[in-house]
């Protein structure tokens, strides 16, 4: 059990420069989930904590002591690997006890180690079978029970789950995570999976191309995202990105979000349709300028549909649906904005999620609510989130407001 | 042949009733059986061709010499004995000493083991080395260990005999596994660089977390699975120094001659009559290690060039 702290992390690859200064704090007792696309460092940082690899600057410290001179062995960590790395030619047994055997541990302690990771993975009946003989989720079982016996300061997992079915890679999330709430040690947890991201950590760093792009619990992340990257990244559909215009200063600002050509009152498209919505009541007063242009951020959940407008902050608007889509839980409508509403961060469709039983089908107008309060608004340009600081975190929250390491 | 088919109706479609099966199914047969009969006939053909030679030795060795005088090369032995073979081992006249291939026998071995020893266990060495633990100038180091792969013998003869008088080495037991030791590294140091660039990194990466250092992960862990590889660099090497005229020849002096040098002499030292079935004796026992090495481990050398390193 032990505090992790990053420090100014750097690292190069001779004149190439894979890490930007990484700054991550994690707390005694955290599951901390690195998060990313292919190449974005996530795996770089876990090898430099583990020590397999070096920090070309910057520190490394658990349970504040600096270690990023001593050799992995010696930093009393554990590593899960994606293909498992189990040692072929031993027993499952064998393959368990190999570090406490090489660092002297007893035959008898040794054995008895072994005997009580196995109890808490299940895996007993599989102690003298080879690696080659079990199948990938008991390999898993093994791979983490070699990480369990050593009773590390720090667990770090690899995408310890890419190779797993679908199925199985269900069940293994929740048995981590409950091997996590029984044991309590820190765990570092490298995944380019946003799901495994958002249900297993307590807090998740995201990552791209090397830098950190937002460091926060899965609410912060999903609800306030600091920039574009993460809002589009992290939850399936991805967030709505609406382009549009601040009009006005003041009390007077508003957005014009365009529509595109297409709308109820006008079926030939020969005008293009904006329409007026109030500006989001999070946004910092400082970024509102005339003429900004911003991406408006919606997640699909956050419209509602009917006659009648909830209450509380809302812009309402109609438009056509194109295409719905059943998922068995709700019904995804996509609604096409057409010409005006392409930019690099969609393709001119606006993703709404409706109830399951709501019907209905291509062509209907929905009159859709959406709610301001929760909305997101983003520099076209640099991408970055426009909100006060203060409302990164949303009212019942339980961390205080993690700091979001903006990089440029 | 409906109105939206794509296919034109001047091409002629192939009507599949059970008659048209029934006649294709046996045409094919046939024309298949025909073929298999073609290619055994050839391999049969291209074994005995290869099996010859062997054969008349045996069974020339197997002759007494009026037998051999009077009937042609594949009549068989009317009265096989072993006669031939003692002389050859005990007996026989190699220039001037009359004891046989016997003690020559037993200094191949003495040459072979350390050889094979020494090579196997150091090209495992380097190819771990030199694909586990990079070091820059990796690439440069095995690109010259290669080069030695290609240098033919004769080149090596000069020098190396003028570093084994340096050494104090000529003539010596050791002289000539020194000679065998360094020329066979390039081979196995290839063969394991190859087998081991397979191993997963994160099998290393995984036991230094495990706290295992140089020397343990190479004992505890590669090693015990690099059995394939092993077996190939074992067969290669003994069948190559066993089987080694030339530096035999020019490294080693009278008693520490290799059986490969002695059956050269033994064949060339005659007091008057040839004796062929002498020398045919002589030349099956010399061959007779890595004959049986082929045989019994060959599958094992196939196998072990086609593994890969590790699944999983």
């Amino acid at each position: 059990m032990a505090g992790l702290t990053i420090r100014g992390a750097r690292k190069d690859y001779g004149r190439t420069r894979v890490l930007h200064e990484i700054d991550v704090d994690v707390a005694d007792g955290e599951f901390l989930v690195l998060v990313g696309p292919s190449g974005c460092g996530k795996s770089t940082l876990l090898n430099m904590i583990a020590g397999l690899e070096t920090v070309t600057e910057g520190s490394i410290l658990i349970d504040d002591v600096v270690v990023d001179k001593l050799d992995p062995a010696d930093r009393d960590i554990a590593m899960v690997f994606q293909s498992y790395a189990l040692y072929p030619t031993m027993t499952v047994a064998k393959n368990i006890a190999f570090g406490l055997e090489m660092r002297g541990v007893a035959k008898a302690e040794r054995a008895k180690a072994v005997e009580r990771v196995a109890k808490l993975l299940q895996i007993e009946p599989l102690l003298n079978r080879k690696p080659a003989q079990l199948s990938g989720g008991q390999r898993q079982r093994v791979a983490m029970g070699r990480a369990l016996v050593r009773d590390p300061k720090i667990f770090l997992f690899d995408e310890p789950l890419s190779n797993l079915d679908a199925k199985l890679r269900v069940e293994m999330r929740t048995e981590i995570k409950k091997l996590h709430a029984r044991l309590g040690t820190t765990i570092v947890y490298v995944t380019h999976d946003q799901i495994e991201a958002m249900t297993m950590a307590t807090r998740i760093a995201v990552m791209n191309g090397g830098y950190l792009q937002q460091l926060g619990t899965p609410k912060q992340i999903y609800d306030r995202p600091a920039n574009v990257f993460v809002a589009t990244f992290m939850g399936s559909p991805p967030m709505n990105l609406l382009p549009a215009t601040v009009r006005g200063e003041g009390v007077e600002a508003h957005l014009e979000v365009a529509l595109g050509r297409d709308g109820p009152t006008d079926p030939a498209g020969t005008v293009a349709r904006i329409a007026r919505a109030p500006l989001p009541p999070n946004v910092a007063p400082e970024q509102v300028r005339d003429g900004r242009s911003v991406l408006l951020g919606l997640r699909p959940e956050w419209f509602s549909e009917g006659t009648t407008a909830p209450p509380g902050p809302v812009w309402s608007f109609s438009h056509p649906v194109e295409v719905t889509e059943p998922t068995g839980p709700d019904v995804m409508a996509l609604l096409s904005f057409g010409e005006a509403g392409i930019t690099e961060h969609g393709n001119g469709e606006l993703t709404v999620r409706l109830d399951a039983d709501h019907g209905a089908r291509p062509g209907d107008v929905l009159h859709l609510h959406a709610d301001l309060a929760k909305a997101s608004l983003f520099d076209a340009e640099s991408g970055q989130s426009l909100l006060r600081p203060s409302a990164r975190t949303l009212p019942g929250a339980d961390d205080d407001s993690a700091a979001s390491a903006d990089a440029a | 042949m409906s109105a939206g088919a794509p296919f034109p109706e001047s091409v002629p479609r192939r009507v599949l009733d059970a008659d048209a099966v029934d006649t294709l199914v046996r045409r094919r047969a046939r024309s298949h059986r025909i073929g298999r009969w073609v290619i055994h006939a050839l391999l049969l053909i291209l074994a005995a061709f290869f099996l010859m030679p062997l054969v008349v030795m045996v069974m020339t060795s197997l002759k007494s010499m009026p037998e051999i005088r009077t009937g042609t090369l594949l009549s068989l032995p009317q009265a096989p004995n072993l006669d031939a073979w003692r002389s050859a081992w005990s007996e026989a006249c190699i220039s001037i000493s009359c004891e046989g291939l016997s003690g020559n026998f037993v200094n191949s071995f003495i040459i072979v083991i350390p050889s094979v020893v020494l090579s196997v266990g150091f090209g495992a060495l380097n190819g771990y080395v030199l694909t586990k633990w990079r070091f820059p100038g990796a690439n440069f180091v095995f690109g010259l260990l290669l080069f030695g792969c290609f240098i033919p013998f004769q080149i090596v003869l000069i020098p190396m005999a003028s570093t084994l008088g340096f050494l104090g080495l000529s003539g010596s037991y050791a002289g000539l596994v020194l000679v065998h030791f360094v020329y066979g590294i390039s081979f196995t140091t290839l063969f394991f660089r190859n087998f081991y660039v397979s191993v997963p990194d994160d099998l290393m990466k995984s036991a230094k977390i495990d706290g295992a250092g140089f020397w343990a992960i190479f004992v505890r862990i590669l090693l015990p699975l690099s059995w394939p590889i092993v077996i190939v660099s074992v067969i290669w090497q003994f069948t190559n120094v066993w089987n080694d005229f030339l530096f035999g020849v020019s490294f080693a002096a009278g008693d520490a001659q290799p059986v490969t040098v002695a059956l050269n002499n033994l064949v060339n030292t005659s007091t008057g009559v040839k004796l062929y079935n002498v020398d045919m004796a002589g030349a099956v026992i010399a061959a007779l290690p890595t004959i049986l090495v082929y045989v019994v481990a060959g599958r094992y050398f196939m196998r072990g060039l086609m593994s890969g390193a590790v699944k999983g």
